[in-house]
């Protein structure tokens, strides 16, 4: 094993969690999160000579990090949307929507997390998954601590008022 | 004060001064509505921490990537055998154009595309004779 392979596997060892929780928080999915942080540790064993360290390590892992999933959402979305040019994935569509509004209210907290606008979404996942620190998540999602914040605020407001909602209209139910 | 008020205070309750702390509580063991949504907080809080790490966990990154490396290091040693062969083809194009130049208008040299055609394949063979069969061949390898 040569000097590049031991420093790799010690900096996976490191940033492995980090990374992946990262990814998870960008694009909602567990699998597309961990095809995107195989991807991410890629380009870094690529690039792994010429880091110069001119910006600190965790910056550049996030930043290498973003590029990744922002890439993967694009993907994503252009595949979804030739996908919706199939006459017959549409009708499995529509029809796996009409299911769902005929069904009972969500109720589980990860489908109304899924719910929020997306920069709420991906700033409360990381603030649940990183112990809930304002400052490690504005420096994974590269954004201003005052606005992380105020996602990470209106997020739970949103939660909290969502699952009162809900336990409201179960109690009605149960008295009916 | 309101209780959306209180409410933006209890979602930073942990960065409160004591001051502000204790007014909180003093408002919390009066106000029922707001101790409901501070207990709903809470639940919410704990659930989905509990949830997402769930999600996340056991890991099986480490042994992938791995994979992922090891599959782009043979593919990586494949390179410079690639870049040795665009130098052969590149000297052998600048011999080729100057053969040509030089052949221009002299008709005992015949038919100019055979003999450039000739010399290619005769390139691309020493090429690959000395690539796939020299020692440790990463070309080799890879086919």
């Amino acid at each position: 094993m040569d000097s590049k392979d031991s420093t790799f596997e010690q900096f996976l060892k490191t940033h492995e969690g980090k990374v992946l929780r990262l990814c998870y928080a960008m694009l909602g999915n567990r699998a597309l999160a961990e095809e995107a942080a195989q991807e991410v540790f890629l380009r870094i064993w690529r690039a792994l000579g010429a880091f110069r360290g001119e910006a600190s390590l965790s910056t550049w892992v996030y930043t290498i990090t973003r590029n990744a999933c922002l890439t993967m959402i694009e993907r994503t979305k252009t595949a979804a949307a030739e996908s919706l040019t199939d006459p017959d994935i549409l009708r499995r569509v529509q029809a796996r929507e009409l299911e769902q509004a005929r069904r009972e209210p969500q109720t589980d907290a990860l489908a109304w997390l899924a719910e929020l606008p997306e920069s709420q979404r991906q700033a409360l996942t990381l603030f649940y998954l990183e112990e809930r620190s304002y400052k490690e998540v504005a420096a994974a999602l590269g954004a201003p601590m005052g606005t992380v914040k105020t996602w990470i605020c209106r997020g739970r407001r949103a939660l909290v008022e969502r699952r009162l909602q809900a336990e409201l209209m179960e109690k009605s139910r149960s008295r009916t | 004060m309101k209780c959306e008020d209180w409410q933006e205070l209890i979602l930073e309750r942990e960065q409160l001064e004591l001051g502000q702390q204790t007014n909180l509580a003093q408002h919390l063991s009066s106000c029922e509505d707001c101790r409901e949504w501070a207990k709903a907080l809470a639940e919410m809080d704990a659930s989905l921490t509990t949830q997402l790490i769930a999600d996340l966990n056991p890991s099986v990154l480490p042994p992938r990537i791995s994979r992922a490396v090891a599959r782009e290091k043979i593919w990586m040693a494949g390179v410079p055998d690639f870049l040795e062969a665009l130098g052969w083809s590149a000297l052998w194009m600048l011999t080729m154009a100057g053969v040509l130049l030089w052949t221009n208008g002299r008709g005992w040299i015949g038919n100019h595309l055979f003999w450039a055609g000739a010399g290619t394949l005769a390139a691309s063979l020493a090429w690959a004779g000395r690539v796939l069969w020299k020692d440790k061949s990463e070309t080799r390898r890879l086919l």
